[in-house]
């Protein structure tokens, strides 16, 4: 008896896998073969219409500076590298590239300094200032060479002496190097595998809102248990050319583009398209707010303004994680049956 | 179109998730037929006598009324499983996800979504028993005198709602854990469009589970499953008080509800008649009389 109800069971099983609907490891999330296409093409889509382009637009902020840095005057380049800035924080909040290859786990770090270490940059860039000896020596740590380290150069004071433009050349220079590294990776690679690629995608995307409301809004405004009631401005990201705004709205039209490009695409697909609908709003929300300030958010950390921002990310990175909901799951009925 | 199946409990036919989904049905009536040529003395357990029987009447009858009741009135009710995961998550707080291979995150949720729910199944399906008013409101289920697949539905609505009450912080619970170590990277493994272990279970005859043809997996498989057999065992008036498992026979047997033995006749039913709807629905909230007591507790 044992062997016949063997026999059959494993028949049962080999016909269910020869099925339309067979679990192939990858689309249990869509369901139906007819729009896996559309999950592919939706990634495809966010891969050379966002990550690409906004490699490439990185890049080309780098080089516009680069063009002026040698004999452009301060608020000239100062402009310019508002600029990167804003390109980098829209290339950084979509950062899947070391979710990808292990090879580009390091470029963030390269690249940005912030929330990275303990020690004092501007005190280092300082001393390193007051030297003579060559730049690209002393400026040997990645950190004193990061995007941070270009910030100080260009905003610590009026002037931009010339071993602070040198130093800001080498800088720059490092910079390229890692942005072309990036643009480099994408033009070969982008999010792919079905369900895999989405779960990429969101992670890096729920990632990028924790650290926009815990790291760039809460620490800052004393929210977080860290600081907890101690307003500082100077821990903002980038408080020294007072662009911490500047860099909140490009994490979020990043994350819009992402949703405009094909996340809502995907969302609608598997049946979420009302969580979709709520990141989307909640984005907006954010952006408006953001739009609300008109003087530089450093000004005043203790802005109630900005507890109400900190709310709203929060509120985005709770609508990502019910997209993840929504995406795995749907009530059962069978389930509220007994036995 | 659609909402009309789901009033009268058609859809379930469609729907891989349900038991008695069409290739699950299938399933049990092809295990049934190579069961019955083995050991046809067992032919009356598909006889017109089961099938016309009052209490499968009763059964067919309710299941129209049932799946009503819960597509109108309990399913919009329901605490959500995506609404706890979410509490979970939200309580255990962000962290970043922990890097393992997508597939071995997919067997990890599959596998912890399924035993999960088998391990409360049972322990809820044991309180139905053990706790007086739960049994007057399970006994529903176990006065049908004869079983058919329809006979899993023969649930009083509080028990639905304790059910889908049961799998929504189950269900919940391993998905907001999950979510939190490995964020959008979770994935249910899906065979026929559901759960691909409980696609398997019901597969491997699960509707035969209220029938009358004694299906034994055999002791080794038994150690670890539920056969048809072994339910039936939990429906038969004496041994009511064991095999409370849904798919797993592990928890019977770790709490010491498990009860295997060879095949002999069972009559099935409980302390109490259920004759008609109206006596499914409200006599639960009857006085009891002291025979009526699940003598577990009596």
């Amino acid at each position: 008896m044992k062997s016949i109800f063997g026999s059959m069971a494993l028949l049962l099983m080999l016909g269910g896998c020869m099925g339309d609907n067979a679990y192939d490891g990858e689309n249990g999330l869509i369901g139906t073969p007819g729009t896996t296409v559309t999950l592919e093409g939706a990634l495809a889509s966010i891969s050379s219409e966002v990550l690409h382009q906004d490699a490439l637009a990185l890049r080309s902020s780098a080089e516009t500076l680069g063009m002026a840095i040698e004999t452009a005057e301060l608020s000239a380049l100062r402009e310019a590298w508002r600029d990167m800035a804003r390109a980098w924080k829209r290339v950084e909040a979509l950062y899947v590239a070391d979710d990808l290859s292990q090879t580009m786990i390091d470029i963030p770090a390269n690249v940005d300094a912030f929330h990275i270490g303990n020690t004092d940059l501007h005190a280092k860039l300082d001393r390193i200032f007051a030297q003579s000896g060559d730049l690209a020596i002393a400026l040997f740590q990645n950190n004193t060479k990061s995007i941070n380290a270009l910030e100080y150069t260009l905003f610590n004071d009026g002037n931009l002496t010339e071993r602070e433009r040198g130093a800001a050349a080498v800088m720059l220079a490092h910079l390229q190097s890692n942005y072309a590294q990036i643009e480099q990776f994408y033009v070969q690679n982008g999010l792919s595998g079905g369900e895999e690629g989405v779960g990429v995608l969101i992670n890096q995307l729920i990632d990028s809102a924790y650290k926009l409301k815990e790291w760039r809004i809460g620490e800052a405004a004393g929210l977080v248990v860290k600081y907890k009631d101690n307003p500082d401005a100077a821990h903002f990201e980038y408080a020294v050319s007072q662009s911490s705004l500047l860099a909140m709205r490009a994490v979020l039209e990043a994350h819009q583009a992402v949703m405009s490009s094909g996340l809502s695409q995907i969302a609608a697909s598997a049946s979420a398209a009302p969580q979709a609908e709520a990141i989307t709003t909640a984005i907006t929300g954010a952006l408006s707010m953001i739009d609300a300030f008109d003087a530089p958010i450093e000004n005043d950390a203790t802005d109630t303004r900005i507890k109400a921002l900190y709310a709203q990310i929060n509120l985005l990175q709770t609508n990502y994680t019910a997209l993840i909901a929504a995406l795995n799951y749907t009530q059962k009925i069978i389930e509220a049956d007994g036995d | 179109m659609t909402e009309a199946l789901d009033l009268l409990g058609l859809n379930y036919l469609l729907t891989p998730q349900s038991r008695i989904y069409w290739l699950y049905l299938l399933s049990s009536a092809l295990i049934a037929a190579v069961f019955l040529h083995v050991r046809p003395q067992y032919r009356i357990g598909v006889s017109r006598a089961i099938w016309l029987h009052p209490s499968a009447k009763l059964d067919y009858m309710y299941f129209v009324l049932i799946s009503l009741i819960k597509a109108a009135l309990i399913a919009p009710l329901m605490l959500s499983a995506s609404d706890v995961a979410l509490w979970v998550n939200g309580a255990l707080g962000y962290r970043e996800p922990l890097h393992l291979g997508h597939t071995l995150i997919v067997a990890l949720y599959t596998l912890s979504l399924f035993v999960v729910s088998d391990f409360t199944r049972y322990w809820l399906h044991r309180w139905l028993h053990s706790v007086p008013f739960l049994w007057r409101l399970h006994r529903v289920h176990h006065s049908a005198e004869v079983l058919n697949p329809l006979t899993f539905y023969r649930v009083h609505p509080i028990e639905n709602i304790l059910f889908g009450l049961r799998y929504a912080l189950s269900a919940g619970v391993v998905t907001g854990v999950f979510i939190t170590l490995f964020g959008a990277r979770i994935g249910v493994a899906e065979f026929l469009g559901a759960n691909a272990l409980v696609a398997l279970f019901n597969l491997a005859g699960a509707n035969l589970r209220h029938s009358h043809l004694p299906l034994r997996f055999g002791d080794t498989l038994e150690h670890w499953f539920i056969s048809p057999y072994m339910h039936q065992l939990h429906h038969a008036i004496g041994t009511t008080y064991t095999n409370y498992g849904g798919a797993l026979s592990v928890w019977d047997r770790l709490f010491g509800t498990l009860h295997v033995s060879p095949v002999r006749p069972l009559e099935f039913g409980a302390n109490v008649r259920h004759d008609t709807l109206a006596a499914l629905f409200f006599e639960p909230f009857t006085l009891e009389k002291k025979d009526e007591q699940n003598p577990i507790i009596a």
